[in-house]
């Protein structure tokens, strides 16, 4: 998976494409670890227009950065997510959680 | 390193011999092939310096020889062929069967010397990859037999009677030895039967640690009297404080009463479930209305679980989601709409087996990636068991003996809050109630308590149960009057343990904080075993004696005798 990250204002947008999958976890942590800890940051973005497949893991994965991010004063859009990506946020109740648009 | 030298001739084994010893190598000798492959086998040397052209046995065949001897061993020795320049063919042959190197003659004393240190590394390699591979073997033995080990103390943990009901039909399909999916089922006191399917994060040993706290808490909690409701908040609970963040669990959990016809599901993260009716027409779908467990603190934890009234003959069907999302060779999904159409045009007795066939012949040679489980309840096989419980059978007196007496004042917020039917029931148990006893004393005392809780406090008529949908019109109408319950609402529940001289009595009392009601009637009516409400007064008044109403009718007494 590729993760691009942007930042503009007080918003930092992870571009993410591929799978997100277990295989991700050190690239995804990395990416919003740098995003936190540079500061300044009240909204983290995560453009997911390009993810293809999101599995168990990935949830875990958000789960962490929610945790993270709550601490940090930090609000969670998740966005643009494909079709069958959002069925599994679905499933789970993510948006219980997140916002999702 | 010892290193075998084999020559005919004796002037070329003196040269070699003493350049072994300059780099500090240790020479032995043999004349020809033959006496080479016999002091191999005696001395196991490091490395052999093999001429080609000798008498007896030559030079290729002993490599040959010697190679086999390894092969057979498991080791490597490294094999120097040692040539003249017009055998170029002999040199390649050599080659061919296993010799790992050559030297030409006339031999030039700083060649020979590289060529041994180069094989010395070579060796050292080796030795290293044989005792790493020797290592992970071992690893790897460990590893399948702690796996083994895990695999049967998981059954163990896991497995229980309550899974052989006869409303049950059941398929969990692991991808390895551990499964991260788990099912438990059992009945509760009144008969109703709870079912648990579990879905840990990922699969194998690390998923299948994840979901085993769940069914000591689940069978316990059911066993008592709980509701599905409150089980699902003790999971989380439990599940929150155990795992780490990141990790959580997809559950379904479902209440199937036959005596109501109701099905209540709390369902969290899985796949839908689905009600079937008896022609397999889809008469209800429950979505994930829930996070999964492990994830929400209790305090934000949703517990509502949603009721469905159910027609004769209709079948459950709850599922992981290893079984819609399971691919095919070109990574297509099972899914949903594919198990659905197949269960809609099975008759019902066939459709664990025609969907498992069906699913086979999908998958082909690819292999589901995650656990498959699958669970069928069929409501029309429910009284099977719940049919034990009769009525009317006299059962043993259990230790209590002498005179007690116990009352309980619930007020509004304990009405809202409080599963109080377990809460008595566990007090009974501890006061020595015969356990025998606690599956009529559980009918007894929930239909007591939803009798005045529905008509007494709340005043629901039950005639609202009658429309298409009432079932679910009443639920509602149920919990938004529960909501706005007015703060002086209270029930009084009180118990007397009478002894007598050849039964011991006990006395049950409610008394509700309503307005009570015409009760002559209903208990005129309670005669008729045909009636459409009222059957669980109908059922208490045949589980115990002297069942009356006090006015204005808010209170009811009934013996039940032991």
């Amino acid at each position: 998976m590729q993760i691009i990250t942007r930042t503009q204002n007080n918003e930092a947008t992870l571009v993410l494409s591929g799978r997100f999958d277990f295989n991700t976890h050190r690239e995804f942590r990395s990416a919003y670890e740098a995003a936190i800890t540079a500061g300044g940051i009240g909204k983290i973005i995560l453009d997911m227009q390009g993810v293809e497949y999101l599995d168990s893991s990935a949830l875990g994965m958000l789960l962490l950065l929610n945790e993270k991010a709550t601490a940090a004063n930090i609000s969670i859009l998740i966005s643009r997510p494909q079709p069958s990506v959002l069925q599994i946020l679905e499933i789970a109740n993510f948006k219980k959680l997140f916002t999702i648009s | 390193m010892k290193i075998l030298i084999v020559d005919d001739t004796a002037t070329n084994r003196a040269i070699f011999t003493a350049l072994v010893q300059q780099i500090g190598h240790t020479p032995i000798t043999a004349n020809d092939g033959q006496q080479a492959v016999e002091i191999f086998q005696r001395e196991n040397p490091d490395l052999v310096l093999m001429d080609i052209m000798m008498p007896v046995m030559d030079g290729l065949e002993a490599t040959q020889r010697i190679k086999s001897i390894d092969a057979e061993k498991n080791s490597w020795t490294p094999v120097i062929l040692v040539s003249a320049m017009t055998e170029a063919d002999d040199v390649v042959k050599g080659l061919e069967i296993g010799a790992d190197d050559y030297l030409t003659k006339p031999i030039n004393g700083n060649i020979l010397k590289a060529k041994i240190r180069s094989m010395q590394r070579s060796l050292d390699w080796w030795d290293q990859v044989v005792t790493k591979s020797a290592e992970l073997e071992q690893y790897h033995f460990a590893a399948e037999d702690e796996r083994r080990i895990a695999a049967h103390l998981m059954r163990g943990m896991t497995e229980a009677a309550g899974l052989r009901d006869p409303a049950l039909e059941l398929w969990l399909a692991p991808t390895e030895d551990c499964s991260g999916d788990l099912i438990a089922a059992a009945r509760a006191p009144g008969g109703a039967l709870h079912v648990l399917l579990a879905d840990g994060t990922g699969h194998g040993l690390a998923a299948a640690i994840n979901v085993l706290p769940l069914p000591s808490i689940f069978y316990a909690m059911t066993s008592k009297g709980f509701g599905i409701g409150t089980i699902a908040s003790e999971l989380n609970a439990r599940i929150k404080s155990l795992l780490p963040t990141d990790r959580f669990i997809a559950a379904t959990i479902a209440s199937i009463d036959d005596r109501d016809m109701v099905v209540e599901v709390w369902s969290g993260g899985s796949p839908d479930t689905w009600m079937l009716g008896e022609s397999g027409e889809l008469l209800h779908t429950w979505k994930s209305a829930h996070l999964p467990l492990g994830i929400l603190p209790n305090e934000a934890f949703d517990a509502t679980a949603r009721s469905f009234h159910y027609p004769p003959g209709a079948q459950l069907v709850m599922m992981s989601d290893g079984l819609p999302e399971a691919s095919d060779s070109n990574q297509q999904m099972y899914g949903a709409e594919r198990l659905l159409t197949l269960l809609k045009t099975t008759d019902a007795a066939h459709r664990m087996t025609q969907l498992q066939q069906d699913f086979m012949n999908y998958l082909g040679k690819s292999k589901a990636h995650d656990d498959v489980s699958l669970i069928l309840v069929n409501t029309s096989r429910l009284p099977e068991i719940a049919a034990e419980i009769k009525p009317d059978k006299i059962l043993p007196s259990g230790k209590m003996e002498g005179y007690w007496r116990m009352s309980l004042h619930l007020g509004a917020h304990q009405l809202k809050n409080i599963d109080a039917v377990p809460f008595t029931l566990d007090t009974l148990k501890r006061l020595q109630m015969n356990d025998a006893h606690l599956g009529s004393l559980f009918l007894i005392i929930s239909e007591l308590f939803n009798n005045a809780l529905d008509h007494g406090i709340l005043r629901l008529n039950s005639a609202l149960k009658n429309a298409p949908d009432g079932f679910d019109l009443y639920l509602e109408e149920r919990e938004m009057r529960l909501n706005n319950l007015d703060e002086s609402a209270s029930l009084e529940i009180d118990f007397q343990h009478l002894p007598g001289p050849e039964k011991n009595t006990l006395r049950i009392r409610f008394k509700d904080s309503g307005d009570g009601f015409e009760y002559n009637n209903l208990l005129s009516r309670l005669e008729n075993t045909q009636l459409k409400h009222g059957r669980g007064l109908a059922l208490v008044k045949q589980l115990t004696e002297n069942m009356h109403f006090n006015d204005p009718g808010n209170e009811i007494i009934a013996d039940y005798l032991m």
